[in-house]
Formats: C-alpha cells, structure tokens, sequence
C-alpha cells in the first residue's frame, strides 16, 4: 500500500470526527465567560466616567467657590499692608504699591482695602479674622467719631482727581480732622470687602484689572486643583529568568543580547492641593513604552538532499552502462545577523500622595503612590527559536494586564511663566512579572526615570495657593509680618 | 434553524443563535481541539476559547467560503493560543527533505478506527503533530501554515517531512510487532493443539 493511502485513511475518519460533549454546561460556561468581560469592560468604563466625573466636580467646586473676586483682587493688589503690632493705635497706614508708586495714581478701591484692614485689626483687639472685622466693624456709632490717624496725600489726590473715584466712594471719604487729612467716615464705609468690591463694581468702578497676585487673609483652606501634563525617560532594568529547570538556548541568547534601550513616558494628571497643608493627592493616566532590541547572530546547517541521479552510457558496441549516483547531499551553512525589536506599552491609573516643602525659590516635593494597570500592549518580534523572531502577538508570552505597581519619587520645582515646572526622579516597581505563567522566560520589570512636568496656575489662585502654604504659618503663630513671595 | 439563520443571528448578537451554534458544531469542534490539545482540560479551555472568538469575530466572516471550514480556522488558532499560554512550541528549523507519497508502507492501518489514529498522532512530537494535523487534515497549505505558526513556509514543510517519515516508521514498527506476535501466535497454537 501506498503511503498517500494512509492519509487518506486519515481524513477519511478523522474529517467528520465527533467528541461528545455536555453542550447546555458548554453553553452556561461560554455564557459566564462572556458576562465577565462584559462586566470588565463596564467596570473599566464606570472607573474612566467617574474620574472624570469627580475631576470635573473638584474643578468646578473650585471654580465656583474659591476663585477671587476680580475686584477684589484689583482692591488688594495695590496694597501692601502693614500690619502694626500695636493694633490698637487705628491707624490707616496706606502703603502704596510698587507700581503705583510709580504711575503716580491711586485708586479708592486700594485706599479703601488699607483702611478696612486696619481699622479691622485695631477693632479686633489684634485679630484679624475676617468674621469677626465685619460684625465689629458695621457699628457706626463706635467708629465715627474716632480720628484717625493721617492718610498719605496721594489719597487726597485720589479723592480730588482720580477719574476712577465713584459716589459710593465719596461717601465715605472726607476731610475731617482738625489736621486737615482725610480720613474715612466708618457709617458711609462698606467694612466688607467683597460687598463693597460689589457695590463698585455695579457702579462702573471696575477699573483695569490688576493681575498681581497677594495674599486673600481668608482663612478658609480651600482645595486647589491643578492640570499637570508631563513626560519623562526611563530607564527599564529588566530581570530575565527561566521558568524551568532545563537550560535553554533561547534563554540564554536574550539575556546574553537582548538589550532595554529607552522607556518613554507620557502623563496627564488632576491634583487637588489639600488646603494650607503642604499635601497633594494626584491621580490620572499614565502611559509608558519600553522598548527591547535584540541583535542575533545565528549559524546553522541546512542540507539539500536530492536522490540517485542514473547516468546511462551506450558504448559503441551497444552495451549500456547505468550508473545510479546515490544520494548526494549538499549541506550549506545559513548564517548572518538579525535585529528583532519587541515593545511594551502600559496605561496606568495612578493614585499619588506627595509632600512639598518650599525652599527659597525652589520647592522640593516627595510623592508615593499606586498605579493601577489598564492594559499591558506588546508588540514587535521576539526570538522564537534559535534563528528566528516570531510576532510576539502571536506568541502569547506577554500578559494583558499588570495588575497594581508602585512608585516613589522625589522632585523639585520653580516658577516658570504662570506656573511651576518640575523634574522628577522616579522609581517603579512592577511586583508583577510581564510574561505569563507558564512560558519559558519571566520577564521583569523596574523603572527609574527622569520626568518633566509643569503645572500652569488656576487663574491666579494657584499661586495664592503657594503663597497662602507660607503665609499660613506665620498667620496660625500669630505672626503679622509682611509677606514676600519666595525668591 | 440552517447556517444562514444562525449567522445572521450570532452578528446580531442573539443568545438563541449563539446557543444554537454551540449545539451544532461544539461536538465537532471539541475533535479539533482534542487534536492539537490532547490534554482533556486544555482541550475544553480551547473550546471556550474558540466560541468566545466565534462570537467576537463572526462579523468579519463574510460568506464566502465554508462556514464550518472558517470554524475549524478559529478553533485551530484558539488551541495555539491556549497551547502557547501554557506551554512553548518549539518550531526549530529542519533541513528541508523530500518525501515520496507513493512510499510503500506496511498495510497495518486498513483496520485502524478513530482511536487507534489518534494515539498514533498522539506519538508524534508536539511541533510536527501541529504541523501534520494542520496540513493533513484541516487542509491548511503552507503558506497559511506558516502565518498562523509564525514559521517559514520550508519549517513548515520540514515539520511535515519528518512527520509523515516518522509516521512511516511507526507504521513499520506495528507491522513488525504484529508480524512478531502472529509468528508467537503460530508458535503458541500448535503447543495448545498438542496439549489438547
């Protein structure tokens, strides 16, 4: 019998061979097996739907609630206040800022924020909290009859010719003293800043917004929330093992040549500053691609083998001559080089506390926290065999997911344009190995990186936020100094 | 309900056809998959594994071609899929070799049934069973061979050198074992008629 005849045979019983099996226990399996990653993928879903959902609440809370008055900031940018330590003399001590000093002119709006501040802390026996300024200060009769002591003529200037002046203004500021200064009528005066930031405001005082930035004195701590993007190089120190027992080539080509060249990372984060506490929590997407190259020098054998060539010769006297030259076998040596690059691609979830302490004009910061993986994507080619890359898709030996790993880093900061730029230096660790269980090589993972990164000012509230940790400390001691912004 | 009917209603995502389907051709499958994952349990794995990607997949079938020839295809990269996870399929490159069909072996097999055909599969190396079964009785060439393996197309054709040269020997070695027990069996009978 001929051999062809066999496979024929073959796929004569095998083609339409059958296996019982329990279909319904199939099917419910099948059905399991399909509702869990349905419920994966919603899950996931739900995870992306509700970090936004509560990234976008926190700004919005932010927004609403926290963000400055523009006139107020307008009211308090032009002045620098003193604060006495002898609170009670009541004095009105306008200072006048920087830049107005040297445009020469002078808004009520500031001379009105430097009155209120001292009048408040000379009312409050010292204190300077906003609540208690307000109640003390909206009884008129306490307060008008009191002199106060000399304005700088600039308010005079401001009184007779500034164009900004409104009646509202007016109202409050004469010429009453026997000194002949002008000093503020306490029944016309609007102690609340913001209300009477309102009143102006409707009245078309609104003048041009000063963007200077200077501490609220609000004691409310509030969050701040900031969008940071940042990106970073790594370096992956990789840990190759074999799974098994038994030596193997391949193992010990790739550890020999497979080198990690460079780890590129990719970040978008929301943090929430937690109030006057130097604490932050960080969260977002975190992308990284690591990337493996691996040079093969490969040498093998390869034989052609052709059978019997019959050489028949007719002699001339019409004898023939067969001669059957038996199996000739032609070994070649195949050898040359070959690169195959595999690549990893992670996205994390991270989860991040962090610490920063100003110093100077720097500001140092030290972060732990969790990554969460979403998906672990491999690509390129991978050695396969002793001579040959194959896909790694196809190969099944990278995971899909990494479940969680950690980090830990330490960074430092500086203003930079309308916000802070910092670097950072990072370790990960991947408890996790990325192949899977059972194939022939474990393949792991750390990073250490450089990362690049720049949080751009809310408005003009994060850099209040900066200013407000340091003033914070001196104002919970008691401590009334005149702030300076670092550096 | 014909092919037709549960097609349609399997890319509509329909959980009566889905079921259908799995009623029709699990049986059938279930041999694929035995064949490249003779280990019960991964052969099982495989064809929940085949299903999951049937259901995934299906609207990428377009009609054209068998279905059951494109059910067979899934299964058959679902069981490498499930066999690479588990466990390394080493392809190493042979020497290409030329095989004569019409090689005449032993006439043993004309009462081999199904089991007796699959055990003599089963000795087979796990590289060159692949490639046999793929080749053989799928009816895969090799070109789709090699790109489902990730092998050149001469591995491949190597792979089913030495395989259909082993399977030869195999065939040779039953023929003498048998050869043997009828000539112990000659030598035992006329014993038991003398006895007797």
């Amino acid at each position: 019998m001929k051999y062809q005849d066999f496979e024929k045979h073959i796929q004569f019983h095998l083609s339409g061979h059958e296996v019982p099996i329990d279909t319904d226990l199939l099917w419910d399996k099948i059905q399991h097996r399909q509702s869990l990653t349905e419920r994966n993928k919603n899950r996931l879903a739900w995870l992306l739907i509700l970090l936004t959902a509560a990234s976008g609440s926190i700004y919005l809370l932010y927004k609403n609630t926290i963000a400055p008055d523009p006139v107020e900031q307008g009211i308090l940018a032009g002045v620098q206040t003193d604060i006495q330590h002898d609170c009670q003399e009541n004095t009105a001590n306008v200072i006048p800022s920087r830049q107005d000093q040297e445009s020469g002119t002078y808004t009520n709006a500031k001379i009105h924020s430097g009155l209120t501040i001292h009048r408040l802390a000379g009312i409050a026996g010292g204190s300077v909290g906003s609540t208690e300024i307000t109640s003390n200060i909206q009884k008129p009769a306490n307060l008008s009859g009191q002199n106060l002591s000399p304005a700088p003529k600039e308010i005079q200037r401001a009184d007779a010719g500034s164009p900004n002046t409104s009646a509202s203004v007016g109202d409050f500021v004469e010429k009453k003293d026997n000194m002949g200064t002008t000093t503020a009528l306490l029944p016309g005066l609007l102690f609340n800043p913001v209300s009477t930031q309102a009143a102006w405001a409707g009245g078309g005082h609104r003048g041009k917004r000063q963007p200077t930035g200077c501490p609220t004195f609000d004691r409310r701590a509030p969050f701040t929330f900031e969008i940071i993007p940042e990106i970073g190089y790594f370096k992956p120190l990789k840990t190759l093992s074999n799974n098994f027992s038994e030596p193997s080539e391949i193992f010990d080509l790739r550890k020999n040549h497979e080198k990690s060249l460079e780890g590129l990372q990719a970040a978008l984060y929301g943090r929430l500053n937690l109030g006057d506490m130097p604490l932050y929590l960080q969260s977002g997407l975190y992308y990284t691609r690591t990337s493996e190259r691996m040079n093969l020098e490969y040498s093998y054998i390869r034989r052609d083998t052709t059978y019997g060539i019959i050489s028949i010769t007719r002699s001339p006297t019409g004898d023939t001559v067969t001669t059957i030259y038996g199996d000739i076998i032609r070994e070649t040596r195949v050898s040359g080089t070959s690169v195959g690059h595999h690549y990893l691609q992670t996205l994390d979830i991270p989860l991040i506390i962090g610490y920063e302490i100003p110093m100077g004009r720097f500001i140092f910061g030290l972060e732990g926290g969790l990554f969460f993986n979403i998906f672990l994507k491999s690509s390129g080619r991978l050695l396969d065999s002793p001579a040959t890359f194959a896909n790694v898709e196809d190969t099944g030996n990278f995971k899909s997911s990494l479940g969680l790993n950690y980090m830990v880093a330490a960074n430092i900061s500086t203003e930079l344009g309308p916000g802070r730029i910092y670097l950072a230096g990072r370790y990960r660790h991947f408890p996790n190995a990325f192949s899977n269980d059972g194939v022939l090589i474990r393949q792991e993972y750390s990073q250490a990186g450089l990362h690049l990164g720049y949080i751009p000012y809310h408005q003009n509230g994060a850099e209040d936020f900066v200013n407000r940790r340091i003033f914070t400390d001196f104002y919970l001691k008691g401590l009334y100094s005149v702030y300076h912004k670092p550096g | 309900m014909n092919y037709e009917e549960i097609i349609q209603g399997c890319k509509l995502g329909d959980r009566k056809c889905q079921n259908s389907l799995v009623q029709t051709v699990a049986p059938r499958l279930l041999a694929v998959c035995k064949r490249y994952c003779p280990e019960s349990n991964a052969a099982e794995d495989a064809l929940q594994e085949t299903f999951i990607n049937v259901f995934r997949y299906i609207h990428t079938f377009d009609g054209r071609g068998s279905f059951e020839g494109w059910l067979r295809r899934v299964a058959v990269t679902s069981c490498l899929a499930v066999k690479k996870k588990y466990n390394k399929i080493d392809f190493t490159c042979l020497p290409e070799e030329d095989f004569d069909l019409h090689h005449e072996v032993p006439d043993v097999y004309s009462h081999f049934g199904i089991e007796d055909i699959l055990k003599l599969l089963e000795n087979l190396p796990q590289s060159l069973r692949i490639v046999f079964n793929m080749y053989v009785i799928e009816g895969f060439n090799h070109q789709e061979i090699s790109e489902m393996l990730n092998i050149t197309e001469s591995t491949s054709r190597a792979n089913l050198t030495k395989a259909r040269a082993r399977l030869v020997n195999m065939l040779e070695e039953r023929s003498t074992e048998s050869a043997k027990s009828q000539s112990l069996r000659a030598a035992f009978y006329p014993k038991l008629s003398w006895t007797n």
